[in-house]
């Protein structure tokens, strides 16, 4: 009987030991892992940067306002292109009064 | 015969007794359990252990660089960020053939001076030598192509600026090291932080959010230019400001520079004129004047003072440009500009009265902004009468454009002081009161009638359906204590809708010249306020103020 019980806990120590282990190397490789992953995520938040900086630069009214003109003909809005929404509707009002029957 | 003889082997029987045995076991068996135990225990404190983490241990530091947060407007559209970009150096101990180095590397850099860095790369004991610093990428590549012993790349932060010229002084710029120079990167060198970083990782803290709007900035920018060459000015400076929290929605000074390449920056004409420049601003003081003998109650729009013939101060002689040949009331000498006029209320307002004024607006101390310290405001080192009196038309007096502006709001918005300021806040902190309520709707009507009126000097800074009050200044520029080469400074105060006015526009034009566009004139009523005219019209719907008529109102 202590024979069976002495080989039992020899057993068991020797089975915890391996198991302590192998976990502490799972955590190892994990934190590597971990560590390959924040590396990845800086690389990228640097190269999203840029990309927000081309998209600054692509994107500013100095250039926006060059190619407008250029190639769309706009210009700034002046004061009389606005209208509010109730003289829209009155203005097609009056010209449906104003359409031949 | 006696008992039994004592028996020695007694206690060794004793101890060989079963029991004792039983009993000899145990004791070793926990004692081994125990020694077991801390084997055991030790091993599982040992598991528990955080593994060794990587980390880099470098000597000293070689290239150490600063990680900036970025710069927004706000609307949150990027002004400044950190890019990584690679630098390239040269490490001599490696370079193998010094000569072949340069051959390769002088036509890519031709900018560099190679003599010098020869002289550099030949001497063996040093192993760290810039070559460029803060380069593209594709630059880095067609380097490392070339197969160069001895060239190797680190990754720094540079600065990049997406708006380019637009946001040029407000922003400032920063040196080779990423560190701020002027501005408001200097600010966050001082104020916000700056993180040393030994590579090339982006700052972690949140953008800075101006109160400028990018948008806002372009027009106004890009109408100063204009107006700079229309008028053939030598500089032209200009600001947009909400009039009630004094945030600054836009300001530009030309010339300006280019931040992404910030060398121009150091030429003296690159001067911010409104945070730097200190000038004599003429007649725009007036509103002050009349605001404060309103305010003390010594006048009202309707008193009447004799402005019919000049005024003899000491030895100044005090003239109107176009005299009345009667006497004018306080709004007269408002609206047609009167310096004799002015220069008489402030004689009412006396010295005591107008110094109180001016501090309590803000134009006697030194002002701090974002943009780091105004240059302080310049009065007379003993003030006589003869002060009081040119500085109720604006001279004998000199403050930053910026500093008046700022004054200046608390005339039209009900009466309390405004603190300038470029950056976002959490929470308004509204100024004190300084003028009573009703010398600021009397003040707004003042400023709204000299647009209106047909002979008001602001007449040409009107705009359809926006209401524009303001005043002109024509400042004439001292040189050496005198008055008489000609040049002057024109500028336009200006506020608008009249009625409740959301955005006080201040522009400047330095020393324009008679040309068509201003009918052959340099005034200010032919200059500067027609081109705030132009700015506001391209700017209040940006604003989102909708145009309203009647134009004229009551």
């Amino acid at each position: 009987m202590r024979r069976v019980v002495t080989s039992v806990v020899w057993a068991l120590t020797i089975l915890s030991v391996f198991a302590l282990y192998a976990i502490k190397y799972d955590t190892r490789q994990l934190e590597v892992r971990v560590r390959g992953l924040e590396r990845m995520v800086d690389r990228t938040t640097g190269e999203i940067a840029v990309l927000q900086a081309e998209w600054g630069h692509l994107t500013q009214p100095d250039r926006i306002e060059r190619l407008a003109r250029r190639h769309l003909g706009y210009g700034p809005i002046l004061p009389d292109q606005f209208a509010t929404l109730d003289e829209v509707i009155l203005a097609s009002r009056l010209a449906k009064q104003a359409l031949p029957r | 015969m006696n008992g039994p003889a004592i028996k020695h082997g007694d206690h060794r029987d004793r101890l060989r007794s079963p029991r004792m045995r039983r009993r000899r076991t145990f004791a070793m068996g926990m004692a081994a359990l125990g020694a077991f135990g801390l084997v055991a225990g030790q091993l599982v404190r040992f598991g528990m252990m955080p593994g060794p983490s990587v980390s880099l241990a470098a000597a000293k530091p070689i290239a150490r660089g600063w990680a900036r947060p970025d710069i927004a407007d706000r609307r949150g559209r990027l002004l400044a960020t950190d890019i990584a970009a690679p630098s390239v150096f040269a490490d001599p101990a490696l370079l193998v053939d010094v000569d072949e180095a340069i051959e390769f590397l002088r036509p890519i850099f031709p900018e560099i001076k190679w003599r010098e860095m020869r002289g550099r790369l030949e001497d063996r004991r040093r192993r760290f030598v810039w070559i460029k610093r803060g380069i593209t990428p594709k630059l880095a590549q067609r380097i490392y192509n070339l197969g160069l012993p001895g060239i190797a790349f680190r990754n720094e932060l540079r600065r990049v600026y997406p708006a380019g010229n637009t946001t040029a002084h407000v922003i400032g710029y920063t040196d080779i090291d990423n560190r701020g120079r002027s501005g408001i990167e200097k600010f966050i060198d001082d104020v916000i932080g700056i993180d040393a970083t030994d590579g090339a990782v982006r700052s972690r803290r949140a953008p800075v959010r101006l109160t400028l709007d990018l948008g806002i900035q372009h027009v106004l920018r890009g109408e100063l230019a204009a107006g700079q060459a229309r008028y053939k000015a030598k500089a032209a400076a200009g600001i947009v400001m909400d009039v009630n929290t004094g945030a600054i929605v836009a300001a530009a000074s030309l010339p300006d520079f280019n931040p992404n390449e910030a060398d121009e920056a150091l030429r003296a004409e690159r001067l911010d004129r409104l945070t730097q420049g200190r000038y004599e601003l003429g007649s725009v003081f007036k509103a002050l004047t009349v605001a404060t003998a309103l305010d003390l109650r010594l006048a009202d729009a309707n008193k009447r003072y004799d402005t019919r013939t000049p005024l003899k101060a000491g030895k100044y002689t005090i003239r109107d440009s176009h005299p009345a040949s009667r006497w004018l009331s306080v709004e007269e000498i408002f609206v047609h500009s009167s310096n004799v006029g002015a220069a008489l209320i402030g004689m009412d307002i006396g010295r005591n009265h107008m110094k109180a004024y001016l501090d309590t607006l803000g134009l006697t101390e030194k002002m701090d902004t974002a943009m780091g310290p105004l240059t302080q405001p310049k009065l007379p080192a003993h003030w006589q009468d003869v002060h009081t009196m040119t500085m109720s038309y604006g001279h004998g007096i000199a403050v930053t454009p910026l500093q008046f502006a700022a004054a200046s709001a608390a005339l039209v918005n009900g009466g309390r002081r405004v603190y300038p300021r470029f950056v976002e806040v959490a929470a308004e902190r509204p100024g004190e009161q300084v003028l009573a309520g009703d010398v600021s709707r009397e003040m707004r009507r003042l400023f709204r009638l000299n647009v209106t009126s047909r002979s008001g000097t602001g007449r040409y800074a009107a705009v359809p359906g926006y209401h524009v009050g303001g005043k002109t200044g024509t400042a004439d520029q001292p040189r050496d204590a005198r008055y008489t080469d000609g040049r002057v400074i024109s500028s336009f105060l200006g506020m608008f809708p009249a009625g409740n006015p959301k955005y006080l526009t201040y522009v400047l034009l330095f020393e324009p010249q008679p040309t068509a566009a201003s009918n052959g004139k340099i005034s200010a009523s032919r200059t500067a306020a027609p081109l705030t005219a132009r700015i506001i019209k391209r700017a209040a719907p940006m604003l989102g103020i909708a145009p309203s008529y009647p134009d004229s109102d009551s």
